[in-house]
């Protein structure tokens, strides 16, 4: 019923991850086959305006490669929870195949593929991959892959395994046909909804510290005293602002390169 | 880097939105270790604001006890510790402000059988010692050792400070060659002092531990910094090293700590 044919009116993720991964000094990127994405794709549509969530499993090379749709407990559209009588069967059948848990993914089917501060506070597993669907349409990365440890978040680079381009048939690790060369790869992003003067730019600092010159952090800040004062302590620093731009919410989207 | 908490970020965050400071150097402030010679008009407010800057261990070293007319100017010790071990006192009180800090007591005279081997576990030492005997065993310890530390002295309304990198700027000796005569120069339970006094120089000696373990800006090498606080004057003496010096000049005749005189005050 829900096949990949459904996944092209979906965002795909930005052709240039493979450039992406080569420019991330920290680790390897994240592993996505092109299955388990059109799965979990497939899952936020129909599960749409809802969140929709499920686990996902990663095989012997590490490599994600199938999503196991769940019932979002709360059945809500902008929270979700596992329900807890299917965790032990998934996770059994995840077992059974041969594979490892790897992570859990959910839906965010209005709003960017960030977490929310409630999808931060709620991430209790430091070692499980958190991955964000988006169904906002033009999203530069309508699937992205966080870790989130002590509410900490850091953004993993993705690469979505055997994509094919809207239209096409070659494979990512082919000729980069499409490379977006003004989009900003972001290395750890930040969201300080709530966060006021001055603790949201001692935030950003310790992010900055987390990451190597010249990588992004996306920063979001709220608008008021915090989009005036801190990008202007951020640059004092000598640190640039990449990108600029106000959301829905009134509140402000930074990102922000590390200086060298 | 070092997994700040969310309390370690509020404590520390006007710290860390220096920028000559930042995370990194509170992150040097915490794996920081400075000893502080004298928990007295000096040592007290030394010692509270390493606690409160989150210094990862500070050591404390003096022998005496808490009398009443410490609290004039002492302000690590309260009405409540008349008679406690003044290391005892101070530690209660760095801990009041930051249980994170790691406070090592010492409750000794510091002399030659000691001073080296307390020394060398510190990164930078805060002489706040009453008595000219214990400020040129500590110069001569830090500079045996290659241990920076800052001097610093007090009487009636004046202060004189300066901070000494071994081998690199110019040490107590090098400007006050020997201590002086006994009675030559009063001392503060004789003459007198302004108990805010302390406070001044005793904070001047803290902002170099501090500057000296982040790393920001310059320290008070080569120069003497002295204020006569009636004027409330403040005067930078050029100071430099000299070749003669008996601890780090050319040929230098001490090579080993000794005690060299008897201890002149008690407060």
């Amino acid at each position: 019923m829900h096949t990949a044919q459904t996944v092209p009116s979906i965002p795909r993720p930005a052709p240039s991850s493979a450039t992406v991964a080569q420019e991330n000094s920290g680790g390897d990127p994240v592993r996505l086959t092109q299955e388990a994405y059109a799965e979990m794709a497939a899952h936020a549509q129909r599960e749409a305006p809802i969140e929709a969530c499920g686990y996902l499993a990663k095989d012997a090379e590490g490599r994600i490669c199938a999503a196991f749709p769940m019932t979002n407990a709360d059945k809500a559209e902008d929270h979700y929870t596992l329900d807890p009588a299917e965790q032990f069967a998934v996770v059994k059948a995840i077992r059974s195949q041969g594979l490892r848990l790897a992570g859990v993914y959910h839906s965010h089917p209005a709003s960017p593929a960030r977490p929310s501060p409630e999808d931060i506070r709620l991430a209790h597993d430091p070692d499980l991959l958190y991955l964000i669907v988006t169904l906002l349409p033009g999203e530069e990365k309508p699937v992205r892959a966080f870790r989130i440890r002590k509410q900490t978040v850091t953004e993993l680079d993705l690469v979505v395994e055997g994509a094919s381009l809207p239209g096409g048939s070659s494979s990512m690790s082919g000729a980069p046909a499409q490379e977006d060369k003004t989009a900003a790869t972001i290395h750890r992003a930040i969201d300080l909804h709530g966060v006021g003067c001055p603790m949201n730019l001692v935030k950003v600092k310790v992010a900055l510290a987390a990451i190597e010159p010249g990588q992004h952090l996306e920063v979001v800040l709220d608008d008021g005293p915090p989009i005036r004062n801190v990008p202007q302590s951020v640059e004092k620093e000598g640190h640039a602002i990449l990108e600029r731009r106000q959301l829905p919410d009134g509140a402000w989207r930074l990102v922000i390169r590390k200086h060298q | 880097m070092r997994e700040f908490t969310e309390e370690q970020l509020e404590r520390y965050s006007r710290h860390i939105l220096l920028a000559e400071v930042g995370v990194e150097g509170q992150e040097r402030l915490m794996d920081g270790r400075v000893l502080v010679v004298g928990a007295g008009g000096l040592g007290s407010p030394v010692a509270l604001y390493l606690a409160a800057a989150g210094v990862g261990v500070v050591g404390i070293v003096d022998n005496d006890t808490v009398d009443r007319s410490n609290l004039q100017r002492q302000i690590a010790h309260t009405t409540a510790d008349i008679g406690q071990p003044k290391v005892e006192s101070a530690a209660r009180a760095m801990r009041a402000i930051n249980p994170e800090v790691q406070v090592t007591t010492h409750h000794c005279f510091l002399d030659a059988s000691n001073v080296r081997q307390l020394v060398r576990q510190y990164d930078f030492v805060i002489d706040g010692a009453d008595n000219f005997p214990t400020k040129f065993l500590v110069n001569d310890a830090c500079l045996l050792e290659g241990v920076p530390f800052s001097h610093g002295g007090i009487l009636r309304f004046t202060g004189q400070t300066m901070t000494v990198l071994p081998g690199k700027s110019a040490c107590y000796r090098c400007v006050f060659r020997e201590p002086p005569p006994p009675d030559a120069v009063p001392s503060c339970s004789q003459a007198g002092v302004l108990g805010a006094v302390a406070g001044m120089l005793g904070t001047i000696q803290a902002a170099e531990a501090l500057k000296f373990l982040t790393g920001a800006g310059e320290l008070l090498t080569n120069r003497l910094l002295s204020f006569d606080a009636l004027a409330m004057r403040f005067r930078s003496t050029p100071l430099q090293r000299q070749d003669n010096c008996p601890v780090c000049g050319k040929e230098p005749s001490i090579t080993e700590v000794t005690d060299c005189g008897p201890i002149l005050c008690a407060a």
